[in-house]
């Protein structure tokens, strides 16, 4: 990893190097924040950006994407890859954490997801320090914090007359080092200047080990307890950083189609319904019981990091006013 | 960062319905023989008995289906039943049409690890696919490498059993002690009456040195396990084929797991040990 410092004008003169980039930060838009195109002139010049009300996830894994095309009749397919080459400015470093979780699902664990892969390839992803803590997040309270690099190629933080960026990604380290007043190789990303990190004593969360999450998959009173204000929505899952979920679905334009790629969830009863009409998870019981586990128990198992972000999205868009600190708390207690 | 991977494991296969047939009396169930188109495809498509494939009928999406031809045939056999938009269009299909095929995908009916031992083969209903594969693999390949081999097979009547030439060959076939039942009586059957698990209970095994390997409706799977423990046989040596609705089948798309095991990549095929360590959701 290299850490540098740069002066802020030489910073944004030093973005002047990403011409091949479509340059992407959070725009308020109305009532909501999303990542959108932007020119290097509209930047904001304190590097201050919203938290987007969506996840970030979708720079990446787009809520619905086309995998190939086809002529029906025809054993004619070809597949859709992306190639346009994306710099993403301004996201937290919850949002890194959740591509991270991504990456190990689409990349790490074979076989190679050919999408995400060339996307991937192509973003980089730049966050920044968080310099306050929004109303309903809580990294701190998993372990995680609001200055960490996690997924992300690099970490911009504030220093008051100057920009420190952490990067582990080559080209944005050769790129940057030209406009760069100091840098220096780091091992550890506790080693380098920060500037103001904010800080709180964090809300104590009792986070079990992926067994003891999973020795709790038979308590029906919990999670029928859990469950039951829940209406189903899945709106926590489309915005949660970490939700992969998808389902694949043919389109068709009379001979013509193609096979999208769309978010689904495992709130669905249609999820798991399958055609005999048998479904293992019928109710919002056994279907709380999945997405928590998953984030809590099952990716911690085959990925080893944390499913949840504690970026507090679920917490601010449920309808039913679900407090996932509280779920948190509440299983705990049925510990054995 | 991560393994480099040329291969696109969204995208089928071109490939060709070579035949078809219906399997069953009431025309629920219908058998495709299916061809890979290129040659090179058809030349890397190697499986094991108990793997499955994603089947797409362009326009109408992709289901999975276990191979039910045994790896030296040279058509992949797949049986359909007729549930679902994409099972009810690959009814549709015919002689001729172009397919899809992703695979093979999943693990595999482990028969080195069962070398010189019994084998005890169970099945019921449609389910039978995958089962009749390894059946007649077993015979082909590794005959003189295991001891006796039973085969229990049910169906609700005589003319909803899978396979019917296959079974013919195998009653002919001195190596394998073949156990056909139906649900009820039946004008003209002269073979076994009873559920699967009643006629499992009465086969004679060795419970020390069989293996056994169970694929059918869950209920049939449910009811059979404590047959085979009763016998003393222990839950190290008995297979199960599981299935769950799946879309992607290789483990990306989350619906199909029970607890942190996925079927599509995990299984289909999981000792009765190893389902205990699970949670029961399913």
């Amino acid at each position: 990893m290299l850490f540098l410092k740069l002066k802020r004008e030489n910073f944004f003169q030093a973005l002047g190097e990403f011409s091949e980039y479509a340059l992407y930060v959070p725009r308020r838009e109305g009532e909501r924040v999303l990542l959108k195109e932007t020119s290097l002139q509209d930047l904001p010049e304190n590097l201050y950006f919203e938290r987007t009300t969506g996840s970030a996830k979708e720079i990446l894994f787009p809520q619905e994407e086309t995998l190939f095309y086809f002529k029906r009749y025809e054993p004619l397919e070809r597949p859709k890859l992306e190639d346009r080459k994306k710099l993403v400015l301004g996201l937290r470093p919850c949002d890194a954490h959740g591509i991270q979780v991504l990456e190990d699902n689409f990349l790490n664990l074979e076989p190679v997801d050919v999408y995400f892969k060339r996307r991937r390839e192509n973003t980089l992803l730049v966050t920044i320090a968080c310099s306050q803590f929004e109303d309903n997040c809580f990294c701190d309270s998993l372990g995680l914090g609001p200055d960490r690099l996690n997924g992300a190629d690099a970490i911009i933080y504030d220093l008051r007359e100057a920009v420190g960026v952490l990067s582990r990604s080559a080209i944005l380290s050769e790129k940057l080092k030209g406009y760069a007043f100091q840098f220096q190789e780091v091992e550890n990303e506790d080693q380098v200047e920060k500037g103001e990190v904010p800080r709180r004593d964090p809300e104590q969360l009792p986070i079990l080990s992926p067994e003891e999450y999973l020795a709790l998959i038979s308590e029906d009173k919990l999670w029928e307890k859990i469950s039951s204000p829940c209406l189903g929505c899945a709106s926590c899952t489309y915005l949660c950083p970490t939700c992969y979920c998808f389902d694949l679905q043919d389109v068709t334009y009379g001979p013509v189609g193609k096979r999208v790629r769309t978010y689904d969830s495992c709130m669905f009863g249609l999820y798991t319904l399958e055609a005999s009409g048998h479904n293992p998870r019928p109710t919002l019981k056994e279907r709380w019981r999945q997405r928590f586990l998953h984030k809590f128990s099952y990716i911690p198992f085959l990925e080893g990091i944390l499913g949840c972000t504690g970026c507090g999205r679920c917490i601010e868009v449920c309808p039913a006013g679900i407090d996932l600190r509280e779920v948190i708390k509440d299983v705990a207690k049925f510990k054995r | 960062m991560w393994q480099s991977s040329n291969a696109n494991p969204y995208l089928p296969l071109p490939a060709r319905v070579e035949r078809v047939r219906f399997e069953s009396e009431d025309r629920s169930l219908k058998t495709l023989w299916i061809s890979l188109l290129n040659e090179k495809d058809r030349e890397n498509f190697r499986f094991r008995p108990g793997q499955f494939i994603e089947l797409s009928v362009p326009g109408k999406g992709e289901s999975p289906f276990g191979i039910a031809s045994s790896p030296h045939e040279e058509l992949l056999k797949i049986t359909v039943n007729k549930t679902g938009t994409v099972t009810k269009a690959i009814h549709q299909l015919d002689q001729g049409d172009f397919v899809g095929i992703r695979g093979p995908l999943g693990n595999y009916y482990p028969i080195e690890d069962v070398l010189g031992a019994n084998l005890f083969i169970i099945s019921g209903g449609f389910a039978f696919t995958t089962l009749a594969s390894f059946t007649e693999y077993v015979l082909q390949d590794w005959s003189d490498k295991v001891k006796e081999i039973d085969l229990v097979y049910g169906a609700r009547t005589p003319g909803m059993l899978l396979y019917k030439d296959l079974l013919e060959q195998w009653r002919e076939n001195p190596r394998i002690k073949v156990h056909l039942t139906v649900d009820r009586e039946f004008p003209g059957w002269t073979g076994l009456v009873g559920f699967v698990p009643d006629i499992v209970a009465r086969v004679d095994v060795d419970p020390v040195n069989t293996y056994c390997f169970i694929c059918g409706p869950p209920i049939m799977i449910r009811l059979t396990i404590p047959k085979l423990l009763e016998k003393g046989i222990s839950k190290e040596k008995i297979y199960t084929s599981l299935e769950r609705r799946m879309k992607c089948g290789i483990g990306k798309c989350g619906r199909c797991n029970i607890g942190p095991k996925y079927v599509c990549r995990d299984g289909p095929i999981f000792k009765v040990s190893e389902l205990e360590k699970l949670p029961q959701e399913y």
